[in-house]
């Protein structure tokens, strides 16, 4: 009996150690913006693709023949993140990356580039490259030698339509993720 | 008690918990799903169905130097003059176009501010607008499409006829813009 209690304190003592170092490991969050709306779009007879400025929401035709009604600029989300936890655990380099989801069959096809802008941070955080250029995925790193610290940008992309797209709404869906 | 803290059930407890406590403290990356939106619409076709005309007519009175002939836009086709005579049998008509597209969408129609008659290269002017969903346009320019994304417009305008000019049968082209508003 006392050999089973024994072990049985020491089994939970090592749970119990590294349940108190993990429990150092810093908590990492993405915001979850709103959609970013490209409009009004009348498909032709042919793929046809438009930029989204990160920066502007300037919305313009890059190839095709299909035309955009909406007349206003797009509203870009921006994207948060958020690292947090006892001290110094922030204090690293982190991998964001952006990547491709689903897109509505018959209407759109994958995002060709994802672009961002207004890369914002605190002082002692820096994004490498600082200006990221488009690309789908597009992967960039945030180096923190901060405690915690918050992260944002604008992210727009490059929306292609189908030639002779079905009329009705289209939906791409795309995943921000930080490691 | 032995039972339920046997040896090996004692390490089972415990190294679940501690699998617990490591699984709930080490989120050290995160990921947010996020959506773009758009609405594709129909494109729209425009196809003519008749040509201008204001049929056969002359000027040979003693009105004013230049008279106009005023072509109706909405149905039944007609035609008004002062001073011009309106012959029988010309084939007068509004111009007439059968627009397509997006069901319910609203469209514009921009005219131009004059346009040339032929023959002779006569003055078109005052155009007016007439849609077979909406009635007189002519302020407005604005139409819409109906339920089967259809509508008819007619376009009607004033001839302005030189006194002098003979019996002849005048037509012209109207180069009419029609977009999506």
């Amino acid at each position: 009996m006392v050999g089973i209690l024994q072990k049985t304190v020491s089994g939970c003592g090592l749970a119990l150690i590294l349940g108190v170092g993990a429990a150092q490991a810093e908590t990492l969050s993405v915001s979850a913006p709103a959609a970013l709306g490209v409009g009004k779009v009348v498909a032709d007879s042919s793929v046809s693709r438009f930029h989204v400025d990160a920066a502007t929401g300037v919305v313009t035709r890059v190839s095709g023949t299909a035309i955009r009604l909406t007349a206003t600029n797009a509203a870009v989300p921006t994207v948060t993140i958020t690292c947090s936890a006892p001290p110094g655990n922030c204090k690293k380099t982190y991998t964001v990356t952006i990547t491709n989801g689903t897109t509505t069959s018959g209407r759109s096809t994958s995002i060709p580039t994802f672009n961002v802008s207004n890369l914002s941070t605190q002082a002692g955080v820096t994004f490498s490259p600082a200006a990221p250029s488009p690309a789908a995925p597009l992967v960039f790193s945030i180096v923190s030698t901060n405690n915690s610290f918050t992260a944002s940008f604008k992210l727009a992309f490059d929306a292609t339509f189908n030639s002779s797209a079905i009329t009705g709404s289209t939906v791409w869906t795309y995943s921000v993720a930080v490691s | 008690m032995r039972a339920f803290l046997s040896g090996p059930a004692a390490w089972r407890v415990c190294g679940m918990i501690g699998a617990v406590a490591l699984t709930a403290t080490t989120a050290y990356a995160a990921q947010r799903t996020i959506a773009g939106t758009a609405t594709i619409i129909r494109s729209m076709s425009v196809s003519t169905t008749a040509q201008m005309s204001f049929g056969k007519l002359q000027y040979n009175g003693a009105g004013p130097a230049v008279a106009a002939v005023v072509l109706r836009a909405a149905p039944p086709t007609a035609r008004t003059s002062t001073d011009v005579q309106l012959l029988p049998n010309g084939g007068e008509t509004p111009a007439i176009r059968v627009i397509t597209g997006e069901p319910g969408r609203i469209y514009r129609v921009t005219p131009p501010a004059s346009a040339t008659a032929a023959p002779g290269g006569l003055s078109v002017t005052a155009f007016t607008l007439w849609s077979t969903n909406s009635g007189d346009i002519t302020s407005s320019r604005l139409g819409q499409l109906n339920a089967q994304g259809r509508d008819t417009i007619r376009i009607g305008a004033s001839l302005m006829v030189p006194r002098g000019t003979k019996n002849d049968t005048f037509t012209a082209n109207t180069p009419v813009t029609i977009t999506y508003d």
